[in-house]
């Protein structure tokens, strides 16, 4: 299965729409008969046809289709249209779609493409990085992988351009700041994808399982057997 | 427009939470006609859970906790502090915008606005106070000493207590006395793991399961808990105490409840001549009409700054400073318990264990401070501090906060995760005259009330005590075996993070006390000023001990009804 993030550093890193979902138990129940945005001719409120689009791709990659359905399936986009629609503030949406827009610039600029038309290694790779970026130490700080003095400055990027700091060629892979660290727009993604995809019906019942109700003890556990979905 | 209510009743309860409810019962109970004045809306017990039993995904946001700058927080800016702000329950909390106060430190005022109160929200955990806590003001001299010892609560505490249903473990202690308790709710692997650690290294520290007013046995139509998980949006099996499923139901059954929500209580009318109260004036919230109604005996249960704020702006020329407020001490000694600090840690193994259903409840370690112990000599404050916490393994949200994509991601969240286990404590907070609030000169409510203007502070002995709870916790854990241990402590001193006011247990500024010149209340929860006016919530504490208070003031509302209805009965009122 492979280590486990400790229960330190998981809270370390939480943002506030993971708040109490860690080792909490989230809501469990039966079917009410009200599902949220199922409706065909659903159109996105805040977020672009293409936005939406690229974040389901994105998330897609993160979350993708197994045995059970992906992200993409469990209508991701929506929730986080919804989200930019009425949970966050003007400050953090602007932050998200900003790093949206750096996603497809990146794209273009290596594979001459925005992300939605990439092919599935290519998203990935992109993704992988995305990743890996946005779980390094932020720059300056003691064992932070991007070697600051390759950079002139470190500033905000440039959203027309896509980002890329510095003057030399090789500085144009390099993630701007806000794509590294804590505060990162693939932070942010990949929280709104986790939670998205297992807050939604097929994510609390079909990847992962809702815990019966009536009493509460202790029962044995087998790996492979699903998660209780909170 | 005044409009004076012709009909009179026996009794005037205001507010319809923990206390007001338990009056409410108590005095239609014992044969008065009373009425319930609720400021807020009318909550209907089951028609009006309308988030219960939904599973996230019928939620906009998927039952997210909502932050203070999100465009949903937008009236309630104080609110949206507490970590109890859910999308599942924003309807059972106050909007910030319609009962603004100031705050001149931070503090945190969490309040309902509904019929039921905080008794819809509350934590439901519930423990007995011994005499180390009423005679703590009185041997180490902070705050006045309590009118009332252990011995004068105790049967009220059983009564109350069999009436509502608290389930918990008996544990033999003088400090922390047992209730009548039924079964104690399970501990799980990781806890007993735990527990099992914490005895064996500190002999003497206890870790038991949470004593909760949630029922593990039937007590009349009410069933025991179901474990569905998140009581405070409502019960329809009326598992988990509130005034919707326990006491409300009681009243209403003698037919001599008269329950009015959208009641806004202005003032006490006050008559000088008789030396009584003689009864209330509200505003109608719903037509902006204030209302006179008379009765022969009120009953003050509007939560701490509630019935303080009423008390304040319940003025006379024999009572310039507010009803019952000759010694001035009215609004003085507020207190809540600070919390948000402890430590937490990952459990080793126990990966073939797990657990079923949604448990309302988690584990308690007893006060083990300052109990006239040898280890406590060197210690740098007095008083002292339990702690809640809990044990259980990481579910799919771990997966957000690590590297990962893709299948293997996918495969790792399928399954629970390591478990880990955490605690924070609840410590008491000193009375001190300075943490004190009082009506505002200027700015008034959209009704002309003044608001009320708070000043509040943890006190060198909180500060003090903060470290120890810290240190405390780590060393638990660690020698419990707990790897990757780290605490913390969420005060921000002058800032947000562990303010008064978070911890939900807000009390004093309307304290009991055997002198009226430096206390608001007799032994009776009388105004020593006004015989026939009783404050029973949170405002009547003298002080604030480390253990959730609201059996507290279910028993105090008990008893103090009891004694009220037999005043009436001696023609005392």
């Amino acid at each position: 299965m492979g280590t486990d993030i400790s229960r330190r550093e998981a809270l370390k890193r939480a943002a506030w729409l993971l708040g109490g979902t860690l080792s909490a138990p989230t809501i469990l129940g039966v079917l009410s008969g009200c599902r949220a945005d199922q409706t065909a001719g659903w159109v996105p409120r805040t977020l672009t046809p293409h936005q939406h689009d690229t974040v389901e791709a994105i998330a897609d990659v993160i979350i993708p289709a197994t045995e059970t359905p992906g992200a993409r399936d469990a209508g991701v986009g929506r929730f986080v249209d919804a989200m930019f629609s009425d949970y966050y503030s003007a400050a953090d949406r602007r932050r998200f779609l900003s790093g949206l827009t750096r996603v497809d610039a990146q794209a273009k600029r290596l594979y001459g493409r925005p992300f939605t038309e990439l092919s599935p290694d290519q998203q990935t790779a992109m993704v992988s990085e995305m990743d890996r970026a946005a779980f390094a130490e932020l720059p300056g700080t003691v064992g932070h992988p991007f070697r600051p003095e390759l950079v002139p400055e470190l500033r905000k990027s440039d959203v027309a351009a896509g980002g890329g700091v510095g003057a030399s060629p090789g500085d144009a892979a390099m993630p701007p700041a806000e794509d590294i660290g804590p505060q990162s727009f693939f932070r942010m993604m990949k929280e709104l994808a986790v939670v998205g995809y297992y807050t939604s019906e097929i994510g609390q019942t079909r990847e992962l399982r809702l815990t019966p109700w009536g009493a509460y003890h202790d029962i044995p556990y087998k790996p492979g057997t699903p998660a209780w979905a909170g | 427009m005044l409009i004076q209510q012709k009909e009179e009743y026996d009794a005037i309860v205001v507010g319809s939470g923990i206390s007001g409810g338990w009056a409410a019962k108590e005095l239609t109970e014992k044969g008065l006609r009373t009425l319930v004045l609720e400021r807020g809306r009318n909550v209907e017990h089951i028609k009006d859970y309308v988030t219960e039993h939904k599973p996230d995904y019928v939620f906009k946001l998927r039952q997210r906790r909502i932050p203070p700058d999100s465009p949903l927080a937008k009236d309630y800016q104080v609110q949206a502090r507490t970590g109890q702000f859910v999308e599942a329950a924003v309807h059972f909390f106050v909007k910030d915008s319609k009962h603004p106060y100031k705050e001149e430190k931070p503090f945190t005022w969490i309040q309902g606005d509904q019929v039921g109160g905080r008794s819809l929200i509350w934590g439901r955990q519930t423990y007995r106070w011994s005499d180390l806590d009423f005679e703590a003001n009185m041997r180490d001299g902070h705050g006045v000493d309590w009118p009332i010892r252990y011995k004068d609560i105790a049967p009220w505490y059983s009564y109350v207590e069999r009436h509502a249903g608290v389930s918990g473990e008996k544990l033999g202690l003088a400090h922390l006395p047992d209730g009548e308790f039924q079964h104690p709710m399970e501990l799980n692997a990781g806890e007993k793991w735990v527990k099992a650690g914490i005895e064996r290294e500190f002999p003497g520290r206890h870790v038991t399961i949470g004593r909760a007013a949630v029922l593990t046995e039937p007590i009349g139509d009410r069933l025991p808990c179901h474990f569905c998980g998140p009581c405070y949006r409502g019960c329809r099996t009326g598992s988990y105490f509130s005034s919707q499923s326990s006491t409300l139901p009681a009243a209403r059954k003698t037919g001599k409840l008269t329950l009015r929500p959208h009641s806004l209580t202005r003032e006490v009318l006050y008559d000088e001549k008789s030396n009584r109260a003689s009864g209330v004036r509200f505003v109608d919230t719903q037509t902006g009409e204030t209302h006179d109604v008379f009765a022969k005996v009120i009953f003050l249960c509007a939560s701490t700054l509630g019935t303080t704020r009423i008390l304040l702006n319940s003025k006379s020329s024999h009572f310039p400073n507010g009803l019952g407020n000759s010694s001035g001490v009215v609004g003085q000694y507020l207190m809540d318990h600070h919390f948000i600090v402890g430590a937490g840690g990952d459990v080793p193994g126990l990966l073939d264990h797990y657990y079923e259903g949604n448990r309302p409840n988690g584990f308690y370690i007893p006060r083990f401070r300052n109990l006239a112990d040898p280890a406590s000599d060197k210690l740098t404050f007095v008083r002292g501090y339990g702690y809640q916490g809990g044990a259980g393994r990481m579910n799919w949200g771990r997966g957000a906060v690590q590297p990962g994509i893709g299948v293997e991601l996918k495969k790792k969240l399928h399954d629970a995760g390591p478990w880990t286990a955490s605690m924070t404590a609840f410590g008491e907070c000193l009375p001190r005259k300075e943490n004190h609030a009082w009506l505002d000169a200027d700015q008034k409510d959209e009704w002309g009330i003044p608001i009320l203007r708070i000043d509040c502070s943890w006190g060198p002995n909180e500060l003090a005590m903060r470290e120890d709870m810290r240190v405390q916790a780590t060393e638990m854990l660690l020698a419990a075996g707990c790897t990757n241990v780290e605490s913390f402590d969420g005060n921000k001193p002058g800032g947000l993070g562990a303010e008064p006011g978070l911890g939900i247990h807000e009390m004093g500024t309307a304290c009991m006390g055997r002198d009226p010149k430096t206390s608001a209340l007799n032994a009776n929860n009388q105004l020593h000023d006004v015989p026939n006016v009783f404050v029973t919530d949170g405002a009547c504490m003298a002080s604030s001990a480390c253990q959730n208070p609201s059996i507290t003031y279910m028993a105090l509302t008990a008893r103090a009804a009891d004694f009220a209805v037999g005043e009436l009965q001696r023609r005392n009122l």
